[in-house]
């Protein structure tokens, strides 16, 4: 994509196409998926365990796929965690076309279709943090941030690479 | 005698004054009530909703020495110009008491605080008000770019401050003057900037 295409205005209008909203919460935080990322939905006591200690995955998903699928945790602070809370019951499997991850969160709801969120791109004075958030949307009881499967994978990967950033 | 512009000067917080030119001040808040983001950079306070827009909402005073504390702050809506990678917009800058519109001219450029080198990433110039320095915010660097890592011991004009080559008036080597630079930003946001 050329930097001409990818400014403020192209970058809401792509985070505005989407189709349908799936709503998430973890603790006290909000997040808004487009559902058309979205490749399941599972509870976290079908998950397995993580292949091996010391990564930032809190358990994976074997059942159904080519190969297994990771699954993380992140607190409200949107921070990863090497452990989740008893509260994260529902996983969501996110897919960017190449891979696919899953975050668990406390529960997760699609949005009404007439909940027609209007979506912000993320500011640019925003950009170039650690952070998932591709931008946020205005719904009638206030703003949540939106993440995209491709954001909350870059930040991942970023979080894993760095070997930091994980808490228990 | 020099021209005189009109900027309107704002306490940045921790001491700091900043100004911006008359056309970019668009609204001074008593009490924003500025929206947390997680894990957004720390000079990013959150965001407004203003005017049925969603406006990033900027503070300097983490960024600058000797923050204040327990600050009561309150916020002034700046314009910023379109760039090649951002459409002209609308920020929050939170200011610790309301504006002050100020004449500028050119005898009054001065260098920037060399306490607080990351201002030299957002603006474009600088002039001196009271035995001050007070730079002149360039907005669109400010809501529109991310922070760049800033050495506290890079010197204005050196490579360590290139962003601060491309800056109009005297500081910037060569151009429209510190009252220039905000004539320049008198133009109005609609003006388009690298």
């Amino acid at each position: 994509m050329s930097a001409a295409a990818d400014t403020l205005r192209d970058r809401t209008a792509a985070l505005q196409a989407a189709a349908g909203w799936l709503a998430l919460d973890l603790d006290d935080v909000r997040l808004l998926l487009a559902q058309e990322e979205v490749r399941r939905i599972e509870l976290r006591a079908d998950l397995e365990p993580p292949a091996a200690d010391g990564t930032p995955e809190i358990g994976r998903l074997a059942r159904g796929t080519d190969r297994p699928w990771p699954v993380y945790c992140l607190d409200g602070a949107l921070r990863l965690r090497a452990r989740a809370p008893a509260a994260r019951r529902v996983c969501i499997f996110l897919g960017t076309g190449e891979e696919t991850l899953g975050i668990v969160c406390d529960r997760a709801w699609p949005l009404a279709a007439d909940a027609d969120p209007r979506v912000w791109a993320l500011p640019g004075c925003m950009k170039g943090a650690a952070s998932p958030i591709a931008g946020f949307a205005q719904l009638r009881d206030g703003i949540v941030a939106v993440v995209t499967a491709a954001s909350l994978h870059e930040f991942l990967v970023l979080q894993r690479e760095a070997g930091h950033g994980v808490g228990e | 005698m020099a021209s005189a512009n009109r900027a309107w000067v704002m306490d940045a917080g921790g001491g700091y004054r900043v100004a911006v030119g008359g056309s970019y001040m668009v609204e001074y808040l008593v009490a924003p009530e500025p929206i947390h983001v997680p894990r957004a950079p720390q000079h990013c306070a959150g965001l407004l909703v203003w005017r049925d827009c969603l406006i990033p909402v900027i503070d300097l005073a983490p960024l600058l020495p000797s923050p204040a504390a327990d600050r009561r702050p309150r916020a002034v809506i700046l314009a910023y110009p379109a760039t090649r990678a951002e459409p002209a917009g609308y920020g929050a800058l939170l200011v610790d008491r309301a504006p002050v519109e100020v004449p500028v001219t050119d005898d009054m450029a001065c260098p920037l605080p060399e306490d607080a080198p990351v201002l030299g990433q957002f603006s474009r110039s600088c002039f001196a008000l009271e035995e001050r320095a007070v730079p002149i915010l360039d907005t669109a660097w400010l809501f529109a770019r991310p922070l760049r890592p800033v050495s506290p011991t890079a010197a204005i004009g050196t490579s360590e401050a290139p962003w601060f080559t491309d800056a109009a008036g005297p500081l910037g080597g060569g151009g429209a003057g510190t009252s220039g630079a905000i004539a320049d930003q008198d133009a109005g946001p609609g003006a388009e900037r690298q």
